[in-house]
């Protein structure tokens, strides 16, 4: 009978507490937000970024060069709080589900729905117009979700390849950024000169054409008009894109380049290595081209184009900044990323053609070039998915049963995300 | 302060003796209410809730078993990993402990360099906690025995079998079992310890009685050491388990039970209703092996004691 | 010049007396005993070997030049060690500015958790008082329940502390002049569970000080009792003075697991990095250092200063170790833990 009583007199202290904690949560926190102020979630410190640029003058972050402005046009101080690249999401929920939300924070492929769905990001369509997304070659749409807009994009980061100018030199084949310019830069002819970059002596391979990491095949499925997760941004709805005839044809080239016996690409982690040793002729460029001392010329040209894309297409990873729902400052945010965006335009742009080299800018910011990207890594197990995709690929399953055979598991991803 | 007499200083005592004892344990009553309980609660009603975030807060809709359904019935990476857990523990609790009563067994002997060995054996306790481990575990012991191939080309085990044309399957097998074998060892620390203690409790008297009536070695381990080792056994297996099952973990190093809990909730997921519902998954899971465990060798070990 | 006569009666018995001596000896070091020693310590090497192992490599690799990092032909010992790995290390791990986080709440803990806990584990031990084994059982909870399914909840209750929601009433009274304290990265964020028996495995210390207390012998209270001491004096006069072997035991565990601890200073305390958080982004916040820029570095030149990183992150707990390993080798088998 004491026992009982016990327990009960605990759980009502229990359910005291929490009922008495619970009445002072919820609070709206400091009344911050007289203005201007703004605080921002990003991946690189005010210090890191001195350093980076005193060892390289070509290097420019748009966010970290636009703050000084922001701050001494508007004479506030702007709060960066640099969290590594993988943890901003994580920070930003935090700061959010206790009322000190930030005003901007990062978006990319791997968080853009996943904010949205949840409900982390607030809509911009009052504070924003067209002409914000006409910057850089990539639709609003990216940004939307369900008819709303919740991104502003920065300039979209550049996935490139880099060849070795004296491999291609001595098979007497034309550089890869001539063809681009003739807008031949495409799946058949990546083909036909990776074949002729390949050497297998006493059927082990010496010499091959490519090199990069899983998310290649990634980047070719998108380069051919699709993308493993097919998600359609105006209605709202996503499926799986593997059935898909675009993403069949993009499969079977792929099945053909890494096929162990005679193909003509390698996944690995290990990707310099062997470009650094003349053993493959092109691979995933750097992020800074200029800091990589190697001893043949290279040169650079954008992924090719698969048969059901146009010739001239440029595969990048577009950035955006986006807006917590709990910010205080959301019109200050947008204002904030319009000097972004001119600054970029003042000041970006020409370093990173110093960067590149004006040539290589000029071929792939010119006007007939068309931007390609997706926005599908957002489910959980993505990776996972990629991995078991490339493992079937080398085992050369058709690309159509691997459709069928992963669908549950791409499906199951959708409907815990999406719902 | 206590009145003479022992009658009716008795009965104040008891009395202030409880009060005592309450207040002896009073922070810890508060600290578990408010740092304890209160998150507890709301991690359950997570598990029942769709949670979304609101202006300064988290915003929770009922969704009764949805959340569940979705982890046990819709989605099988939560069973997946479980299920790599469970006989991830189950291998833990086979080896470790006997392992660990094997080695106690040697170093409770009297031999010269001892001290040398016990100072060996304990030190993985320091390094096999927390981050550091972590970022060892994958390449320590696979570079043992070789399957981490971008790091060590030339030297272990994995290279000599397969240049020995031993089909791949069976050397990955082989690598699997040595790589745990392995990474075993140094997850012992603790429970050595353990044991030791408890080896030291036997007196030696038992040991000589023994000797005097002829018996052996074998003989006086199975009557003597292994009943009043049940005990400490019982302690090493409970502790084996909780330390198994909720060790720190990466995605593919570690616990990925845990890890994955993590990910869905503070990744990029951000489902913390589903993160909650997993969690509480598994603590039940938790929760009935160590039932198991104490219904199999505890209640015999409690018996010996008493 | 003597010539060969009989022995003197002692000398035989010293000569008898010396072969019993020697029979002893001979089966004294029977050749079974021999085989099993030479296998012990066989035994022992090889398993240890596996043990040190692990810091060997780390040693090795740390002292490596990143170019010798894939180079098949070296094996343990580099063919030019240098310790650009290590200043690379502590210009990431920025030491001046974690070093001060680190102690504060590794030292701060574990003191706290070796007293409070001292306290409570007592308090379970020796009193009979209601809800005993419910608490206990209660406190078991707390080891199973690892501290992520906690968290979000955990943050905003940092975020806005407040007790019972007073401080939210007065502000409420005081129109917003009282707030509620932010102990989100302040020290307050770890001391305080710590301080309530809710610190990092503080259940389990709170278990080790119960077997130890519960193997105290009853008579010691009662002569308190007769000698006229209270429960409190008992405690500290009689109990306290013998706890010296267990509160060591606890503080060198505690020691180990607050330091390397990764999530408490993760979750809670932004803003003050400690070596086991900026262990864990080293990887990416090496990027600052190296020439090449963004996302995607080279895994070689990383391995080696990861090394040297994890070198330097256990060293103080080796140096300690080196120490106090007399105490940790020890410690358990004097505290009178016999199992559950």
């Amino acid at each position: 009978m004491k026992r009982k009583l016990f327990a009960l007199i605990l759980i009502a202290a229990i359910a005291a507490a929490g009922l008495m904690s619970g009445c002072s949560k919820g609070n709206d926190g400091p009344s911050g937000g007289s203005g201007k102020d703004i605080s921002i979630i990003y991946w690189m410190s005010e210090n890191g970024y001195k350093a980076q640029v005193a060892a390289n003058d070509t290097v420019y972050d748009p966010i970290l060069d636009a703050i000084p402005v922001y701050e001494e046009k508007y004479n506030v101080d702007v709060n960066l709080i640099a969290v590594p690249w993988g943890d901003m999401l994580s920070q930003m929920t935090q700061l959010q589900n206790s009322g000190q939300a930030p005003d901007l924070v990062e978006v990319y492929d791997r968080t853009m729905h996943n904010v949205i769905l949840n409900n982390y990001v607030m809509a911009l369509d009052e504070y924003v117009t067209d002409e914000d997304y006409s910057h850089f070659k990539v639709s609003r749409d990216l940004f939307s979700w369900n008819g709303k807009t919740y991104a502003i994009p920065l300039k979209p980061y550049l996935y490139y390849i880099m060849f070795n100018k004296d491999m291609f030199d001595m098979e007497g084949l034309p550089y890869p950024d001539e063809l681009f310019r003739n807008g031949e830069w495409t799946f058949d002819k990546f083909e036909e000169v990776g074949k002729a970059l390949t050497k297998y002596v006493d059927g082990e391979r010496v010499q091959y054409a490519f090199t990069s990491w899983t998310e290649h095949l990634a980047a070719t499925i998108v380069s051919n008009g699709s993308a493993i997760v097919k998600i359609d941004n105006q209605n709202g709805t996503a499926e799986s894109g593997l059935s898909d005839p675009k993403t069949i044809r993009a499969l079977e080239y792929l099945s053909r380049w890494v096929n162990p016996v005679n193909g003509i690409i390698e996944i690995s982690d290990n990707m310099w290595g062997d470009f650094d040793n003349n053993r493959c002729a092109m691979n995933r460029g750097k992020e800074y081209p200029d800091g990589w001392d190697l001893p043949f010329a290279t040169g650079m040209v954008p992924l090719p184009a698969g048969p059901d894309a146009p010739p001239k297409s440029v595969y990048v990873y577009p950035q955006a900044m986006a807006v917590p729902t709990g910010s205080k400052n959301p019109e200050a945010a947008v204002e904030f990323m319009r000097i972004v965006h001119q600054r970029q335009k003042e000041v970006g742009d020409a370093k990173e053609a110093a960067r590149i080299g004006q040539e290589n800018y000029d071929m792939i910011y010119s006007d007939d070039t068309n931007f390609i990207y997706a926005y599908d890594k957002g489910i959980e197990g993505y990776d996972e998915i990629e991995a078991m995709i490339y493992e079937m690929l080398v085992e050369g399953i058709p690309p159509a049963t691997i459709a069928e055979t992963i669908a549950p598991d791409i499906n199951a991803a959708i409907e815990m995300m999406f719902k | 302060m206590t009145s003479k007499g022992k009658g009716r200083r008795r009965v104040p005592y008891e009395v202030r003796k409880q009060r005592a004892g309450y207040v002896f344990i009073l922070p810890w009553i508060l600290g578990f209410l408010f740092f304890f309980a209160e998150p507890m609660i709301e991690s359950i009603i997570f598990s029942f809730s769709d949670v979304t975030a609101g202006q300064s807060g988290l915003v929770t809709k009922f969704v009764g078993l949805a959340n569940y359904e979705m982890v046990l019935v819709k989605t099988d990476e939560f069973l997946r990993y479980l299920w790599t857990a469970v006989v991830n523990m189950l291998s833990e609790i086979a080896i470790i402990p006997l392992f660990s009563l094997f080695i106690a067994l040697i170093l409770n002997q009297k031999f010269r360099g001892r001290t040398v060995y016990r100072a060996i054996y304990f030190l993985p306790v320091i390094m096999t906690s927390g981050v550091v481990f972590t970022m060892m575990s994958g390449v320590m012991s696979s570079s043992l025995s070789g399957t981490q191939n971008a790091y060590f080309q030339s030297t272990g085990l994995m290279n000599i079998l397969i240049q020995g044309n031993v089909p791949m399957s069976l050397v990955n097998f082989i690598t699997s079992v040595v790589d745990r074998i392995f990474s075993l060892t140094l997850k012992c620390g603790v429970q050595i310890l353990l044991f030791l203690s408890g080896l030291q409790k036997i007196p030696a008297s038992s040991y000589e009685a023994c000797k005097i009536e002829g018996a052996t070695a074998w003989d006086s381990f199975w009557k003597i050491t292994f009943p009043l080792i049940l005990p400490m056994m019982m302690l090493n297996i409970v502790y084996t388990i909780i330390d198994s099952f909720t060790a720190y973990g990466t995605q593919e190093a570690g616990n990925v039970v845990m890890a994955y809990i993590y990910r869905i909730g503070f990744g990029k997921s951000m489902k913390f209703g589903l993160s909650a519902a997993m969690a509480w998954l598994y603590f039940i899971v938790i929760i009935l092996f160590l039932t198991v465990a104490y219904l199999v060798v505890g209640r015999k070990a409690s018996r010996i004691e008493s | 010049m003597k010539g060969p006569k009989s022995l003197p009666a002692v000398d035989r018995q010293a000569i008898d007396s010396f072969i019993e001596k020697a029979r002893h000896y001979i089966r004294s070091k029977h050749p079974q005993r021999k085989i099993w020693a030479v296998f012990r310590h066989a035994l022992l090497i090889g398993i240890g070997f596996v043990i040190m192992y692990s810091i060997l490599y780390m040693i090795s690799n740390a002292f490596r030049p990143p170019s010798e990092n894939f180079d098949p032909s070296v094996i343990w010992i580099p063919k030019a060690p240098t310790l650009s790995n290590f200043t690379d290390a502590l210009q990431v791990l920025q030491l001046e500015k974690i070093m001060g986080n680190t102690l504060a709440i590794t030292i701060g803990t574990t003191i706290m958790q070796v007293i409070v806990c001292l306290f409570v584990g007592y308090g379970f031990a020796r009193f009979r008082f209601k809800g005993n084994k419910v608490l206990f059982g209660l406190v078991i909870l707390t080891i199973i329940i690892p501290p992520q399914t906690l968290a979000v909840s955990m943050y905003s209750k940092f975020r806005y502390f407040d007790l019972l929601g007073i401080i939210g009433l007065l502000k409420n009274i005081t129109g917003g002049a009282i707030q509620q304290p932010n102990l989100i990265g302040k020290y307050w964020a770890a001391w305080l569970p710590a301080l309530t028996g809710m610190g990092l495995r503080s259940g389990l210390y709170i278990f080790m000080y119960r077997q130890y207390f519960m193997g105290m012998p009853r008579e010691l209270d009662e002569a308190a009792a007769i000698d006229g001491c209270g429960p409190y004096s008992t405690f500290l006069r009689i109990m306290v003075p013998n706890t010296k072997n267990i509160v060591i035991t606890v503080f060198l565990f505690a020691i180990v697991w607050n330091w390397n601890d990764y999530y408490t200073p993760a979750l809670y305390m932004q803003g003050k990095p400690t070596l086991a958080t900026s262990l864990a982004e080293f990887q990416n916040n090496l990027q600052m250092l190296a020439n090449v820029g963004g996302a995607n570095v080279d895994p070689i030149v990383v391995l080696t200063r990861i090394q040297a990183a994890c070198l330097i992150a256990i060293l103080p707990l080796l140096i300690l170790y080196v120490f106090t390993q007399k105490y940790f080798t020890e410690s358990i088998e004097n505290t009178g833990i016999t199992g559950i």
